[in-house]
């Protein structure tokens, strides 16, 4: 383990600096309004990021396992996520942001959300988290493309770690969005209980959480899809 | 009607003429080189020793412009002369263009990268991706230098 550290940190900081870059700043943003949008609970608030990491982590662990085991070449694999996966994340955001705001809404029988269903939705707000990490993970923009396919990986394949490095790459990546989503969300709710508000400031936080997440999936589908940005 | 709903169906058009639009030019066939334009193969002359190339694809993000200019700035200014004799090129691949995918193989690239290669009898005989210029790219001094002296390292050629 401690001849790994070197290669240990150097995943960290690789994910870090993936985050930290301007070509993910939309997603992060977007990604920091949702976890943060759970202000009455510094706890729910911790959990929504854990999940999110979760998220990041199982697909960098997954493109770890099947590119270090030279299932698939990795030229084909980045290419394709950088060309198909950034078109989707517009429309996908969009749509998610719409569902957010109650724009769309679930309809199994045409009659509208039955109270248990709403319920559900609500309890499925934290584990949204988890396929949010792993979309956001999916859509490689050139820097994370790079780091990940052409710093990250070399490394695991020459330590032949084909877990450990890419996983400790996935929570690098959520680290800064974790930190400042927490940090967002907890200085909300102090404000709202301190004018206890809370559930007036929860639902300005839905707001403009789903907003963000309209206006984040039409800036990438200007950039992706229409190359117009 | 409802502002919310005109909102609500704008938003579901946008999705729909986005998706649409998405499928109609990834349906499309790809690009040839524009004529009139060198293409990669062409450089490779003999007098043409090393080609430092910049791939790109897709759309041209900020940071990929920089990383392009940057290089090419580099090797415009320090390495002038090589360049006045031929022995250096810097060259600029679109690899979306069908007739530069080969390039995708040839060199392993898995992003937008700078790639050194060393040509003899056109024959690309040895070849070196430059792997640090995205954590690199911040810091046009530090990226120069880094730049600089891969390409003085790979091909002896001096400043």
């Amino acid at each position: 383990m401690n001849s790994l550290l070197p290669e240990i940190m150097t995943a960290v900081w690789l994910g870090v600096l993936t985050s930290i870059s301007p070509c993910p700043l939309a997603g992060n943003i977007a990604a920091i309004s949702y976890i943060s949008r759970s202000i009455e609970s510094p706890r729910q608030v911790l959990l929504t990021g854990l999940l999110y990491a979760v998220g990041r982590t199982v697909v960098y662990l997954a493109l770890g396992v099947i590119l270090v085991f030279s299932l698939l070449a990795i030229p084909d694999v980045s290419f394709f996520l950088q060309n198909y996966m950034n078109k989707l994340l517009g429309p996908v955001l969009i749509l998610t942001g719409m569902f957010l705001l109650e724009m769309l809404t679930l309809t199994p029988h045409g009659g509208g959300l039955t109270v248990e269903m709403q319920k559900r939705i609500d309890r499925m707000g934290i584990w949204g988290a988890l396929p949010l990490g792993a979309i956001f993970a999916l859509a490689f923009c050139p820097i994370s493309a790079a780091l990940f396919f052409g710093s990250l990986l070399p490394l695991a394949l020459k330590v032949k770690s084909a877990l450990l490095l890419p996983g400790l790459y996935g929570i690098g990546t959520a680290l800064p969005v974790i930190m400042f989503a927490f940090l967002f969300g907890i200085g909300t709710g102090a404000v709202g209980r301190a004018f206890n508000k809370l559930a007036v400031f929860e639902r300005g936080a839905r707001f403009i959480t789903g907003w963000i997440f309209i206006l984040v999936g039409i800036y990438y589908s200007l950039e992706n899809i229409f190359r117009i940005i | 009607m409802k502002p919310k709903d005109t909102i609500t169906i704008f938003l579901l058009l946008f999705v729909v003429f986005s998706l649409g639009f998405m499928l109609g030019r990834e349906t499309q066939p790809r690009d040839k080189a524009a004529p009139g334009k060198s293409t990669a193969a062409e450089i490779k002359k003999p007098s043409t020793k090393y080609v430092v190339y910049y791939f790109y694809n897709g759309k041209r993000c900020v940071t990929c412009k920089n990383i392009e200019n940057y290089t090419e700035q580099t090797v415009v200014r320090d390495f002038s002369q090589s360049l006045v004799d031929r022995r250096i090129t810097f060259f600029p691949v679109n690899i979306d263009q069908k007739n530069n995918e080969h390039f995708i193989d040839d060199f392993n690239l898995t992003t937008k990268t700078v790639v050194l290669a060393e040509y003899k009898d056109n024959k690309c005989v040895k070849s070196k991706q430059l792997g640090k210029i995205w954590e690199l790219a911040h810091d046009k001094k530090l990226f120069d230098a880094y730049v600089r002296e891969e390409i003085s390292a790979f091909s002896g050629l001096k400043k």
